[in-house]
């Protein structure tokens, strides 16, 4: 394509605005990221507290990474029904969660396990830690 | 379409993720095309590792990333 003669001169941005606004995203997709591996975590704790159907539709939203509408076509469901079902779900999950703790405590016994077997020498002590992270 | 996304592995409550090149309608653990980089979000911070190259061919090549996969590729600085 031709250049345009008289071509507005563009905005000079503020770089310095620019970096601010990455920034910005950047922590946003971080945040969306850990969510999806945060709800990836809830479903092992409570997926088989779904329905077949949600368990079915959520596993191929979270471990397969599909998008809404591939996941429609499959289904032979509408892009919208599917965008229902799996937020139906995850808050579902999210609404355990709320109640039960479970995942919670499993971080914090998980930390605390490991500082176990990081800081002891005797390996009687790391086995059996290691072994009560390995039964949660 | 040829799309770049994540299958998980990993045992219960211990996801993993391999970064994969796959057919945008290739069967559940079916076949995929190429494995280009893994995720592993149980450490701290997470790690992700991605064959640069294969990832810069594949998308010059158009496919499409997902959006998680776009934020990983991202973090290592891949454009298209």
């Amino acid at each position: 394509m031709k250049k345009a003669k008289f071509a507005l001169p563009r905005k000079k941005l503020d770089s310095n605005a620019w970096g601010e606004y990455d920034k910005r995203v950047r922590k946003e997709n971080d945040v969306e990221m850990e969510e999806k591996v945060r709800l990836t975590y809830l479903y092992d704790f409570y997926g088989e507290l779904l329905n077949e159907r949600q368990q079915r539709l959520l596993e191929q939203h979270l471990f397969e990474d599909l998008s809404f509408s591939e996941i429609a076509e499959r289904e032979d469901l509408t892009r919208q029904g599917v965008f229902d079902l799996v937020s139906r779900s995850e808050k579902k999950l999210l609404a355990y969660e709320e109640k039960l703790k479970l995942f919670e405590k499993f971080q914090s016994a998980k930390e605390k396990l490991e500082a176990i077997v990081h800081a002891s020498d005797d390996p009687q002590i790391k086995a059996l830690a290691q072994e009560i992270m390995d039964s949660f | 379409m040829v799309k770049i996304r994540l299958r998980r592995l990993g045992q219960k409550k211990a996801p993993f993720y391999r970064i994969v090149v796959a057919d945008s309608n290739s069967p559940r653990d079916g076949r995929f095309i190429e494995e280009i980089g893994t995720y592993d979000p149980t450490r701290d911070p997470s790690e992700y590792h991605v064959n640069e190259e294969a990832a810069k061919k594949w998308l010059a090549s158009g496919a499409q990333p997902t959006a998680t996969v776009a934020r990983i590729f991202k973090a290592t600085g891949i454009t298209k």
